[in-house]
């Protein structure tokens, strides 16, 4: 939940302007996990589109491409699993996805994690944060 | 003071609370939507790839999470 709120208050809410899309998947992990326990008020940005994903479907398929994804990983990071969680994955613009999403500037787990590898992937893309 | 100058010092004191500023918000209340409030079901890899896919031109960040 920390790296959640940190990606609105750190990076949404300090790039108001920057052209991106966010998509923001939800799946029970926990034992206390429930799509009940969705925090609607984390995640307010127009830009974030949320879904739940009952089936883990979206982590399933991340944790089954994971080879060609290993050398995009941000420093701090670490995996090994079935099902990616607590993660982000960030695409550039040009980024298609026909068999698998092309494009990936950094992946990281946990968001916490990676958080100083996507912070400076965002000046990168799109310059200094709103102070 | 006639009835023009009580005007314009009117609009002079308006500028001066609101002028020369551009409306902004603290980082908490950031531009916000009913589209970010609502949790709609994924159905299947493919509808996350379509809207990855529609969305093509701006960076794309893809957050997998927990609730709790």
């Amino acid at each position: 939940m920390a790296g959640t709120r940190w990606v609105q208050t750190e990076l949404l809410a300090r790039y108001p302007e920057a052209g991106l899309r966010v998509y923001a998947v939800w799946f029970n992990m926990y034992p206390g996990d429930a799509r009940s326990r969705w925090p609607a008020s984390l995640l307010t940005d127009a830009r974030v589109i949320q879904r739940w994903d009952e089936g883990k479907l979206v982590g399933r398929w991340y944790g089954e491409h994971m080879t060609a994804m290993r050398p995009r990983i941000a420093p701090g990071s670490t995996w090994n699993g079935e099902i990616l969680w607590d993660s982000y994955l960030l695409y550039t613009g040009e980024a298609t996805w026909d068999e698998a999403p092309t494009g990936l500037v950094h992946w990281g787990r946990t968001i916490v994690a990676g958080r100083e590898t996507l912070r400076q992937d965002f000046e990168r893309l799109f310059g200094a944060p709103r102070r | 003071m006639n009835i023009k100058t009580r005007a314009l010092v009117a609009a002079i004191g308006i500028c001066l609370l609101f002028g020369g500023t551009r409306p902004s918000w603290p980082h908490s209340i950031a531009p916000t939507a009913d589209a970010a409030s609502t949790l709609g079901d994924l159905k299947s890899i493919e509808e996350l790839k379509t809207l990855f896919n529609e969305d093509r031109g701006k960076p794309r960040l893809v957050l997998l999470l927990s609730p709790t």
